[in-house]
């Protein structure tokens, strides 16, 4: 993709390394990627938390045409927005991530706990859960 | 009237240990173990556990063969639950003895299934051979021959009060999943 070009488009953004971060408009950003440069299929989408109260959320775009990477990444806080208009598989793997980090996708159809029973409190993968629901006292 | 339930547990015991039907119930990579168990280089068929049952219904053996997580455990109890008396169960693994390596760190897997079901044999290592899992069938069946029909009573009387006092939580919240109630 040409990189200038977006830059013109998108100011609010840098790279670092071969990844893209944005700051805000994440859906708008996503679209136009795949609408002008031809990422039609999302990989993954990554999170992780680094300790400062933000999860950084990393979507891998992949190009069929060039077939090749691309990675945007943001930091969000308790909320986002959801990409799952543009890609449908988003839904499962942001579910996965409501369900583990706590991040609530604003315009997700379905979103509940995956992996977690939904009897759970609290998301394990933050860095600041802690285990202390008494409910659970039976299986120290 | 000892003669008579001496003579009566001989045949029972006898018929018990020589067919336990285990159910099919692998959870992770101890699994893959008891897959070999059954196949024919070690051949579970020699000691008459090789029909293993899709359904609980018809089991008499619980191989409990892989780590068992919160989300697991509501069906583990209900799958033991639906077994006929009487019903055996051996606790394969590492994870399922006492939580194996997730005992310290995890959140999400019990620390022993004995937290939730009574357990007859303990078979640790990660994941066990499947010598080790035939010497557990083998051990079982000796318990199985010193049995009474009058303990077995008390045993399992025992452990169904047992049951209803420490799992009240995961049938309630098993009950809770069913209805679709969302809690949080």
């Amino acid at each position: 993709m040409n990189w200038t070009e977006f830059q013109n488009i998108f100011k609010d953004c840098r790279l670092e390394g071969e990844k893209i971060v944005i700051n805000s408009d994440l859906l708008k950003t996503i679209e136009f990627i795949k609408t002008n440069y031809h990422f039609e299929m999302l990989k993954e989408i990554i999170a992780s938390d680094n300790g400062d109260g933000n999860v950084e959320l990393t979507y891998r775009l992949f190009s069929l045409e060039d077939e090749e990477d691309l990675l945007i990444s943001i930091n969000v806080q308790d909320e986002a927005e959801s990409i799952s208009s543009i890609f449908e598989s988003a839904v499962a793997d942001e579910k996965e991530i409501f369900d583990l980090f706590g991040v609530k996708f604003i315009g997700n159809p379905e979103l509940k706990r995956l992996y977690m029973p939904e009897y759970w409190k609290g998301h394990p993968l933050r860095k600041d859960y802690k285990e202390d629901d008494e409910r659970l006292n039976w299986n120290e | 009237m000892n003669v008579i339930v001496t003579s009566i547990d001989y045949i029972l015991n006898w018929s018990r240990a020589n067919s336990l039907w285990p159910l099919t119930f692998a959870t992770s990579c101890c699994g893959i173990e008891m897959m070999q168990t059954v196949a024919s280089n070690n051949d579970i068929a020699r000691f008459g556990s090789e029909v293993f049952r899709g359904s609980p219904r018809q089991a008499d053996l619980l191989i409990c063969a892989g780590t068992i997580t919160h989300k697991m455990a509501p069906a583990l109890l209900r799958l033991y639950e639906q077994m006929p008396e009487p019903k055996y169960v051996i606790a394969m693994g590492a994870c399922t003895c006492g939580g194996g390596m997730f005992a310290d760190t995890s959140y999400s897997v019990i620390k022993g299934i004995d937290k939730i079901i009574p357990v007859d044999i303990y078979l640790p290592m990660c994941p066990p051979k499947p010598e080790s899992l035939l010497d557990a069938i083998r051990k079982l069946q000796k318990e199985i021959r010193k049995e009474s029909i009058l303990e077995r009573k008390k045993f399992t009387n025992k452990h169904t009060s047992n049951l209803t006092e420490s799992c009240g939580l995961l049938t309630d919240e098993f009950n809770v999943t069913k209805l679709g109630v969302l809690e949080n």
